[in-house]
């Protein structure tokens, strides 16, 4: 009688826990990631982003040192002393060649070439990707930066993705590449517009939506189309054409892109204030 | 209060640690020790132990939390982890009712099948509820390394969640221990 009950109170539980599953499922699907969801989100980043940091510095030497003690192997003294000192001597010249490719990429990030008087804040990329179903970053400025939801975000060699998820010191970007991200585009030669998509599990994105008379050439740059409510403002460097599959039977082309920014080595980015009526800055 | 509930809130204490550091781990160091571009579900494998060995009850509990937590840091709607894995939760509880011993694999097969189950209803109900990009052939090549990493890690995390889940009440020898809170 006892286990009975027992089971009737965990079967009440279960079907509790579903029932408020689900509930949360339509409550953020129905406020498009702002609202009360995206406020406990908010929080929740918030509050833990100073732990995330803290373990994140933690792993990173003890994962880097463990790879440097499994490799070494039983010296002699004065081979070991050469062997440091010669570690050292690298480990300064690559200490030199970070600090320049560091200098280069902010210098990039700084000077941007396009999206001129547009207001943009510099971010550091924090944290990559939990999920597996998903394609995002996070960076180190959020709403009280001036950051807010649906803003472009660039480097320096172009667009990179747009916020998603905004905290007040952090906000979350979904990349291009991400499966679920669509962004308007205009391939540069031809002037003709379509649709750039992300695809799961891969960095190439599929271009849609193109007219079936264009000629698209290989290495054919594409920009943002920035028509009217688009999400990105006009000209931004997306990527470029890297293959075209015509069938001979067919007016269609499955056309894909490579984006012009190496999503797995972005390390510093510009957020630009910009809500799709002009500028927020 | 009495040694029983003493020990309950012990228990319970453990537990929101572990979860702690599940959704840590989740966020700050998986994302980096990626295999084939895929992060395990450190939360899905510590569900599965949590029900293992506490049962059905504590498992969907557990699992609830867990999912809850991973959910506030993804961009799949919140709720969506939580409801497969309060349903894994308790799945694998009912299944531990039916296992009497089990071998060292054992835990790390549960956690593959598991793994392998919720990845895909994960996938199923993100397609029902508008996430139509999780539907694809890279989804089940996901799932799948994912479900190897997961039961990859299950024989370290099985013994952790074991330790925060003793029963240290001083009992007669005969008696087990390990089953509820």
């Amino acid at each position: 009688m006892v286990a009975y009950r027992k089971g009737g109170r965990r079967r009440v539980v279960l079907i509790l826990l579903l029932v408020t599953s689900l509930a949360l499922i339509t409550l953020d699907s129905r406020g498009g990631g702002g609202g009360l969801v995206g406020s406990i989100r908010g929080i929740s980043r918030d509050a833990l982003s100073p732990a995330q940091n803290a373990v994140e510095d933690i792993t990173k030497p003890v994962s880097e040192w463990w790879s440097g003690t499994t490799s070494a192997g039983r010296i002699e003294r004065e081979n070991k002393r050469l062997k440091r000192e010669l570690g050292v001597a690298r480990g300064g010249l690559a200490a030199g060649r970070a600090a320049r490719r560091e200098n280069r990429l902010l210098r990039e990030n700084q000077s941007l070439t396009f999206a001129p008087g547009i207001p943009s804040v510099a971010a550091e990329v924090i944290a990559a990707s939990p999920g597996n179903f998903e394609d995002t970053i996070a960076i180190n400025r959020g709403t009280k930066d001036g950051v807010a939801i649906g803003m472009p975000v660039v480097s320096g060699k172009g667009v990179i993705g747009r916020i998603s998820g905004v905290a007040s010191s952090r906000s979350t970007i979904q990349l291009i590449t991400d499966p679920d991200s669509g962004i308007g585009v205009r391939f540069s030669i031809t002037n003709t517009f379509a649709v750039a998509q992300g695809r799961s599990g891969s960095n190439l994105m599929r271009v849609d939506f193109v007219a079936p008379d264009t000629t698209v050439k290989k290495g054919e740059l594409i920009v943002t189309s920035g028509l009217q409510n688009a999400a990105y403002p006009s000209g931004l460097p997306v990527g470029k054409v890297a293959s075209i599959n015509r069938l001979a039977a067919s007016l269609d082309q499955t056309i894909y892109a490579v984006p012009l920014v190496d999503m797995r080595q972005i390390e510093f980015v510009r957020v630009l204030l910009w809500t799709g009526t002009g500028s927020a800055g | 209060m009495d040694w029983n509930g003493v020990g309950r809130v012990i228990r319970i204490i453990r537990l929101a640690l572990i979860l702690v550091a599940v959704v840590l781990l989740q966020t700050a160091v998986f994302p980096h020790a990626r295999i084939f571009g895929v992060a395990p579900e450190i939360g899905l494998v510590a569900t599965v132990a949590v029900a293992f060995i506490a049962g059905p009850g504590a498992g969907s509990v557990f699992g609830f939390a867990a999912g809850f937590s991973l959910d506030l840091f993804l961009q799949t709607p919140l709720g969506l982890s939580s409801f497969v894995w309060t349903i894994v939760g308790y799945a694998v509880g009912v299944l531990q009712g039916a296992v009497l011993r089990s071998a060292w694999w054992f835990a790390s097969a549960l956690t593959f099948v598991a793994g392998l189950v919720g990845g895909t209803l994960f996938v199923l109900l993100g397609a029902i509820v508008g996430q139509g990009q999780l539907w694809g052939w890279s989804s089940v090549r996901t799932v799948l390394i994912a479900a190897c990493y997961d039961a990859l890690l299950a024989p370290l995390v099985f013994p952790v969640v074991r330790f925060a889940l003793r029963d240290e009440r001083p009992r007669p020898a005969s008696l087990s221990s390990g089953q509820g809170w």
